[in-house]
């Protein structure tokens, strides 16, 4: 993926946060994104291609935290207050219709877009559980497979709007308390405290 | 037509659905089981659905009953909480995944409202016991009731999607504990996580 054509998926990206995309022509997105259709066509023909791009992107984006941050040795659990303070930051203003659209019209390309993320952070999670477990912050009387299996319902859960619909309750709120139950229920004696001293100095940072 | 008879019929039945299986079963089936004639048999059910419905409706006043009949005087919140878990796993036993998979298929109307009645009680159960809890000194104070609640009771129903549960590789028993025991650890306090170690160790 070119440069020029990853800032055209992030403005794609940030121009679908405020406009309903589906509503427009290709060449009135390739306007909004003030970049001459014929320039946008060399890289997408579409614009079920550009969506599944685009999307292709976000995952990138969020793989990205991982590649720019050496985690060796690091406490797993800073690791959990790294990542989500990067996922935060980017992806704190996704609009939720978003997601609505996505999955009303283009339905398969949103799909494997949910599944590869979840394959991903399937893998990330269950190695952050390993590496605790060897670090002595979590307990080792767990199985592996199964708290990573919990968490990643637990996630699915919160992103969807049936459930926990944005009205009533905060995106943040919910994912902060799903990575605090995460902690609290593997942490041992020793990560707890660990966890509880962080969290606590990070809000006296606020 | 007698209520015991009625509940005769729907334990009964219930059991062979459980035994094998909601599809493959038909009234006939039912009725030689029970041993009674269908034209009996229909005097207290319309048809299948309704007799499924009613089965449902029967399972959740049960599993109601069971926390209510209970002598909750003397016990904290962890108390309950613990004993809860313990009766809801004795009730589960015999549970099969490929029964929830028939019934989410087959009858998806019957299916949702069930569930969504016992989302319903079992959330008026937990933000009483997180209120308990917080006024016992033994869960944390700044815990949002309504969040914790609502992530618990959502998680029930991806529970019974969970691969691991339907491929056989995980015990429900032990999916439920490790969702119990999370829940637990995620709400209490050093206190209450001292309490709570410690009667675990006590009753295994």
């Amino acid at each position: 993926m070119d440069e020029q054509f990853k800032q055209i998926l992030e403005r794609t990206r940030e121009l679908s946060f405020k406009y309903p995309v589906r509503r427009m022509s290709f060449d009135k997105i390739a306007e909004k994104l003030e970049v001459p259709t014929n320039i946008l066509k060399g890289y997408v023909k579409t614009k079920t291609e550009l969506v599944e791009k685009a999307l292709e992107f976000e995952r990138y984006s969020f793989k990205v935290i991982f590649l720019t941050h050496d985690f060796e040795g690091v406490n797993a659990i800073d690791i959990l207050f790294v990542v989500s303070k990067e996922m935060s930051n980017r992806f704190q203003d996704i609009n939720p219709s978003l997601t609505v659209d996505l999955r009303k019209y283009y339905p398969e390309i949103y799909q494997k877009h949910i599944e590869d993320k979840y394959d991903f952070i399937f893998d990330k999670m269950k190695i952050n559980i390993e590496k605790g477990i060897q670090q002595g912050v979590y307990r080792n009387d767990l199985s592996v497979e199964l708290v990573a299996r919990l968490y990643m319902a637990r996630l699915m859960d919160i992103h969807n709007p049936e459930y926990f619909p944005s009205a009533k309750f905060s995106f943040e709120l919910l994912f902060s308390y799903t990575i605090d139950n995460f902690v609290r229920s593997i942490a041992t004696p020793e990560g707890l405290e660990y966890y509880e001293n962080k969290k606590k100095s990070m809000s006296l940072e606020k | 037509m007698t209520e015991e008879k009625l509940i005769f019929i729907l334990k009964e039945s219930g059991r062979i659905f459980q035994q094998y299986g909601i599809r493959n079963v038909s009234m006939d089936d039912i009725s030689r089981e029970l041993g009674m004639s269908k034209k009996t048999l229909y005097q207290y059910v319309e048809n299948k659905a309704d007799l499924i419905q009613k089965i449902l409706e029967y399972h959740h006043l049960a599993e109601k009953n069971i926390v209510v009949e209970q002598d909750w005087k003397g016990k904290n919140a962890i108390d309950v909480l613990l004993s809860i878990s313990q009766l809801v796993c004795e009730n589960m036993k015999g549970y099969k995944p490929i029964l929830i998979f028939e019934l989410q298929k087959y009858y998806p109307d019957l299916f949702r409202n069930f569930f969504d009645i016992k989302k319903q009680s079992v959330a008026k159960g937990l933000r009483c016991n997180l209120k308990s809890g917080i006024e016992q000194g033994l869960y944390r104070q700044n815990i949002d009731i309504e969040v914790i609640t609502q992530l618990y009771v959502q998680n029930m129903q991806e529970l019974h999607g969970l691969e691991m549960l339907n491929s056989g590789e995980v015990s429900f028993e032990k999916v439920f504990q490790t969702m119990f025991d999370s829940h637990i650890r995620g709400i209490v306090n050093q206190q209450g996580l001292e309490y709570y170690e410690k009667i675990k160790g006590l009753n295994k």
